[in-house]
């Protein structure tokens, strides 16, 4: 298993190259004038027209022919410098250190009933195949997949907020954000819940907690509604083998046909779209983000792109790619565990 | 014919199927049901009577009423239906000759090509698609082409691995290693025995997909970058409710018309597509007959 | 899903009755809520408005505007505003322009330097010292002299970086050299900057020297000829804000040698000494910059010289999303929000916000005309010929064209529409409050017939006959952009179906890649707006020269065709204006380059911006001053529940 691991580890390096070359030559179809739009606050902001332009293209070496800016460029990366990001204002590896925590604790929260309401809901589907309550969950499912996220977001912020004033946006109240950040609150991992009970800071948690509710819940509702699809198919799949037939006429009990033969196999498709989900949602959602003021990953990764920051595009790429592959190995590393049958490659 | 015989079982799939052809009709009738203005550059520009951000509710003048900018939302959304079909069925269409091509390649010659384009396809994966989308539209600009090319670009690898997984399957079955034994030659033995029977599982996800490009489109058009403003598109009409959805102080569901139609469109339309799917799937997939 | 929609819609107009009645949230502190993203704390290198939000609070100036009025002063850390009449400004008989700041006393920075028992100078927090520590501040390391004015400005100046920067550098050499660069090119006979040495260096630091002296405590400003602006220059929030240098020393900034500034000119973003502290003057210091959050939290500082402010915090916050921003208006957790336009009779209907309304910018937006256009490779001109599908690279060149363009839009209409009366037209260069603006000057209105007539006579008649194509280009995500040009296209189709004008829109880097990418500009039209730094219309950086003069901002990107006719018909009347000293012969003169604006249809001028503000109801305070583009001065605002 270690070997197994190992190998696909090694993958990272060639995939890291690779996309750097994708990034560089999505870079290089701009012309100088427009790469060095990032570096200053927009167009306005030009006054000093073109020898203001010209001034800031030698500045930044844009001129310099490609591969000497490549080489610049993965020169820097090569030693642990990801550049500057200038739409975070800051080093784009503290952009991501910064904003991951965020991220993180926003997937976490929604992952865990997300997995399990699919789980549920798609074997309820599956054993329950063409009658009404399949159908139902069914349609439940495509509007879940059809229904813009934003517009699920406003509806719960407009009621939940709006209206009730039960859960705000944002990650934490005024006050809290004083208190967490004066001195008598440590910083651990960045995820306010998990410094909150480190802290022993009941307030805070709770304030932490109010805040992640409504993004939790249109992240949850998403996830749901696709991994719920996948379930439904895979438990209809697994509950037509021959072993389920077996355990039938054994005598078993439907009930522990169900949920210990065929649920138990239907769930490899399923944690391999969930280990997806887990990572596009580390990868950022950026609508989510965008409506509930919850500045994360994603609204990073969305800003560098529609300002053309390639160093933070590359940056989350890099990022983004590592995620992919341990999430991906995770869930290889799991099969086993699930079906004993198949065995690691 | 069983197929006939699956719809009757299945009213769900029936009526997807229905809603479908609904839709082409709609599209193939465009120009009647919604003809343009006599000075509009392109049908799909989406005709206004005003300037005013607020959404006017349906109206003799506007069937279904207008969204932000006074966009005509009935228009818009019988146009639009053209742009979905083009949206969907040509990145599906691009994709699965892309993905077609690289997957039979890789599975039909294997060892290093198979290595090595396999390696291509997970780092193209590896691509975190939103933002690429956004980059490369952002380069090229705001457009349908400009999208297409896109989520084509970023899109055809699940394509490359369902048919190389297929062919792989197909390529051990007796028939073919007989063929092959015959010294049968290889395109024709890619052409006429693999293919036919590696493509079912390729059409049951293109049809899921072509429906969900169009929301794949519209979170584009949300983020600004998609189509041009203006342009006959339901994801930019959709996109156009964003500000009108709280409505007003005395009445919060005022604009719901800004939402409700276009919502309802990209609905049906991704409903009766997976419907589709789900019908293809269970029609010729073997191993799921009851 | 929606199946719920029903029930929950009649729960939450129950509940929506409560809704907008909060109580006062957040006691002492006012929450702003934007779109938009400071980039720098150093107001040397600040080059957008946003970015003024703190420095105006945090850091002091010689000077300040008085309230909303754009030319006239209050003394801030100088004492006394300077004129002829005090004697402060001394006209020499070479022509040259003396002006004295006596500096305040008594005016402590944020962070003061304190000598500790080991002999150690450190920083310390003002507003936390004890008497004793008080007694011990290191002389220079606290309270602000005459040498911290000139270090700023020097150093402002020899960064070079911002605009804003280069501003003061036009102003003291009154507009000789346009930055720091040019000066040292100049003074050392070499090409490009990279040749200066270190003598060179030297060279440039001292004359600059000789221009901002130190005379004992006053700050003394030498310029070789007159520069209206300069009193408007040292009040703006930007790179004439007074900084501590034995602080900026401590930070690893520039030490104020002659020959040691070139690593500290145009510095990246990042790698700027004071890109992320702060120690100013002002009223308020920056008590957290979290770019992760993009949010600033600026606490009030107890030790300013006028007293303490009133409110206790300040936290300017970036959502980009309207309806969230709304929702926390309503609530009460949010003091101030952006509003778009089209909200704002809506927002103001509602219980507890107060919308103010009618507020000038200085700001003009109009469509551009550039010629010639680069005719190689150019999507915009189509076939580059007047045969119906292109347009000649030179086609604006033709004074009907460009007069039948101007009678086809319907003004009045996005007057109406787009931005619901609360703005008017802009008639020129210079808009309402500057110079040269009357109210009564002619403009052009909507008459199709009058286009028709100027577009038969156009080319020779071929313009009519055979019709054009072209596209006209903007910056992604402006609607009232994208509706001017629809308009516009719409009724020049009406006029003659012949008559095809495309949009695009582009994004910001594209967008000015068009306009200052290359020789020639690639765009034949664009949507763009500008607007002035201060209120004189005259000199390097006023509004009728960033229009009308040969060398100006506009003139620059517009073709060598419009600097010709600027250099022909304008430039003369440009240069007489600004070395007169009658401030109403001048008037007379901005006023008729105005009228010949119109005359030669230089440009389609559109309208002119207008601010608002969107508040709860319990801040009051607030005061506009367009040449600030209506940033937020918080040390007069209150927060106070309303009786």
């Amino acid at each position: 298993m270690l070997a197994y691991t190992l190998r696909r580890l090694s993958f990272i390096p060639i995939v890291f190259f690779a996309l750097t070359l994708m990034i560089f030559a999505m870079q290089m179809m701009l012309t100088p004038t427009q790469r060095m739009l990032t570096y200053v606050p927009g167009p306005d902001a030009l006054k000093g027209g073109a020898a203001q332009v010209a001034a800031l293209i030698e500045k930044y070496g844009l001129n310099d022919p490609a591969h000497v800016q490549y080489g610049r460029w993965i020169g820097n990366i090569l030693q642990g410098n990801l550049g500057w990001s200038e739409t975070a204002r800051m080093p784009v590896a503290e952009a991501l250190v910064s904003l991951f925590p965020a991220t993180l604790e926003l997937v976490i929260f929604a992952f865990v009933p997300g997995i399990l309401g699919a789980i549920w809901l798609g074997s309820r589907a599956g054993v329950h195949l063409n009658k009404p309550i399949d159908h139902g969950i069914r349609l439940f499912t495509v509007l879940g997949w059809s229904f813009p996220v934003f517009v699920f977001g406003l509806l719960v912020l407009m009621v939940f907020y709006g209206s009730f004033g039960w859960f705000p946006p944002g990650r934490l109240s005024q006050w809290a954000l004083v208190e967490v950040g004066g001195d008598g609150f440590r910083r651990w991992t960045g995820l306010n819940t998990a410094d909150a009970v480190l802290n022993g800071n009941l307030p805070i948690f709770l304030d932490a907690l109010r805040h992640l509710v409504l993004p939790v819940v249109t992240l949850s509702y998403v996830n749901l509604a696709s991994m719920t699809r996948v379930m439904r198919t895979s438990m209809l799949e697994s509950l037509r083998q021959d072993y389920v037939r077996t355990a039938r006429a054994k005598g078993l009990s439907e009930r522990v046909v169900q949920s210990r033969h065929a649920q138990r196999n239907a769930l490899l498709p399923v944690v391999t779209v969930a280990g997806m989900e887990v990572a596009a949602m580390l990868g950022g959602v950026v609508i989510t983000e965008t409506i509930f003021d919850y500045h994360g990953i994603g609204q990073f990764a969305a800003n560098a792109a529609a300002n053309l920051d390639f160093p933070a595009v590359l940056g989350f790429a890099l990022y983004f790619a590592l995620v992919l592959v341990i999430l991906n190995l995770i869930v290889d590393l799991l099969y086993p565990l699930l079906d004993p049958r198949v065995r690691l490659a | 014919m069983r197929i006939v015989a699956y719809l009757l079982r299945n009213p769900l799939s029936l009526l997807g199927i229905l809603v479908l052809i609904g839709f082409v009709a709609v599209a193939a009738l465009a120009p009647v049901i919604a003809p343009p203005e006599p000075y509009q550059t392109s049908p799909y520009e989406i005709p206004r009577s005003g300037f005013r951000a607020t959404p006017q509710p349906p109206s003799a003048r506007a069937l279904l009423g207008t969204t932000e900018g006074q966009f005509d939302i009935f228009y818009g959304l019988v146009w639009g239906t053209r742009t979905a079909f083009k949206i969907g069925l040509g990145v599906v269409l691009i994709s699965t000759l892309i993905g077609g091509v690289v997957g039979a390649v890789s599975a039909f010659y294997g060892g290093m090509v198979d290595e090595v384009l396999m390696r291509v396809v997970d780092v193209f994966l590896a691509v975190p698609f939103l933002i690429a989308a956004m980059v490369l539209t952002t380069l090229l600009g705001k457009g349908i082409g400009p999208m297409t090319i896109a989520l084509t670009a970023f899109g055809w690898m699940n394509y490359a691995r369902v048919i190389r997984s297929e062919i792989l399957r197909v390529k051990e079955l007796d028939y073919v290693k007989a063929a092959r034994s015959y010294g049968t030659r290889d395109i024709r033995l890619l052409l006429r025995h693999i293919l036919p029977n590696a493509f079912f599982p390729v059409l049951v996800l293109a049809t899921m997909m072509t429906g969900s490009m169009v929301l794949t489109a519209s979170a584009l058009s949300f983020l600004g970058v998609g189509v041009e403003p203006g342009y006959a598109d339901w994801g930019q009409l959709i996109s156009y409710s964003r500000n009108w959805i709280v409505g007003r102080g005395d009445s919060p569901f005022r604009y719901w018309y800004t939402l409700a139609f276009p919502g309802a469109a990209i609905f049906l339309f991704v409903l009766s597509w997976s419907l589709l799917g789900d019908a293809l799937r269970d029609i010729l997939d073997p191993r799921l007959r009851t | 899903m929606k199946s719920w929609i029903g029930p929950s819609l009649g729960i939450a107009l129950l509940a929506l009755s409560g809704a907008a009645q909060a109580e006062l949230k957040n006691p002492g502190t006012l929450v702003y809520l934007w779109t938009d993203d400071i980039r720098t704390l150093d107001p040397a290198y600040m080059a957008d408005t946003a970015n003024t939000y703190v420095s105006i609070n945090t850091y002091m100036r010689l000077l300040n505007y008085k309230g909303s009025e754009i030319s006239e002063f209050v003394p801030a850390l100088s004492t006394e505003v300077p004129s002829l009449e005090n004697g402060l400004i001394k006209s020499g008989a070479d022509g040259s322009v003396t002006y004295i700041f006596p500096i305040r006393k008594g005016v402590y920075t944020h962070k003061v330097g304190v000598k500790g028992a080991d002999g150690a100078i450190a920083w310390k927090l003002y507003d936390d010292l004890t008497d004793a520590e008080k007694a011990a501040i290191a002389p220079g390391y606290g309270e602000l002299t005459a040498e911290d004015v000139q270090y700023s400005l020097m150093r402002a100046v020899l960064q070079g970086d911002s605009f804003m920067a280069n501003a003061v550098t036009e102003m003291i050499t009154a507009g000789k050299y346009p930055d720091i660069e040019a000066w040292a090119k100049d003074l050392a006979g070499v090409k490009t900057f990279d040749e200066v040495n270190e003598a060179g260096l030297a060279k440039v630091h001292d004359a600059l020297a000789q221009k901002i002296k130190v005379d004992g405590d006053k700050l003394v400003l030498v310029l070789d000829a007159p520069f209206p602006a300069t009193l408007g220059i040292m009040a703006l929030p930007f790179a004439t804000s007074v900084i501590d240098r034995e602080w900026a020393r401590d930070q690893g900034d520039w030490d104020g040698g002659a020959a040691t500034w070139k690593p500290f000119h145009k510095p990246e973003m990042g790698a700027d000494k004071l890109f992320q502290v702060e120690n100013g003057s002002g009223p308020f210091m920056v008590e957290d910059w979290d770019r992760s959050q993009k949010k600033v939290t600026m606490k009030r500082f107890n030790g300013y010289w006028q007293g303490p402010a009133q409110l206790e915090r300040v936290v300017l916050r970036s959502v980009p999303e309207w309806t969230t921003r709304l929702l926390q208006l309503e609530a009460g957790d949010a003091d101030v929000v952006q509003t778009p336009v089209e909200f704002l009779e809506e927002v103001g209907s509602k219980p507890g916000i107060k919308v103010v309304e009618g507020l000038p910018k200085v700001f003009g937006r109009s469509l551009f005309y550039m010629w010639p256009v680069s005719a190689v490779d150019n999507p915009a001109i189509g076939s580059g010929k007047l045969d119906g599908k292109g347009i000649p690279p030179d086609f604006f060149s033709d004074i009907d064209v460009r007069q039948g363009f101007n009678y086809a839009q319907d003004y009045q209409l996005l007057l109406d529409d787009v931005h619901l009366g609360k703005t008017v037209q802009l008639r020129g260069p210079t808009v309402r409050g500057i110079m040269g603006y009357r109210p009564d000057s002619p403009v052009y209105t909507y008459d199709p017939e009058k286009a028709a007539e100027h577009f038969k006579k156009a080319w020779g008649g071929q313009l009519w006959e055979n019709g054009f194509e072209m596209t006209a280009y903007m910056t992604q995500g402006r609607t009232e952009a994208h509706a001017a040009l629809s308009v516009l296209q719409q009724n020049l189709a009406r006029i003659n179906p012949k008559f095809k004008l495309k949009i695009q829109e582009l994004q910001s880097a594209t967008f000015a890649d068009k306009i200052y990418g290359g020789g020639d500009p690639s765009a034949p039209m664009a949507y763009m707006g500008w607007g002035p730094d201060y209120s004189d219309p005259g000199g390097p950086l006023g509004a009728a020269t960033y229009y009308l003069a040969s060398t100006g901002l506009v003139a620059g990107m517009s073709g060598k065709g419009y600097q010709e006719l600027m250099r022909d018909k304008f430039d003369p009347l440009l240069k007489q204006a600004w070395t007169m000293v009658d401030q109403a012969e001048r008037e007379k003169i901005y006023a008729k380059l105005q009228e010949m604006s119109y005359d030669y249809a230089t440009t389609q001028f559109l309208w002119e911006d207008y601010g608002f503000i969107v508040t709860r109801d319990w801040i009051d305070g607030y005061v506009h001053n367009m040449i600030v583009y209506g940033a937020w001065d918080f040390y007069p605002i209150t927060k106070k529940e309303k009786q």
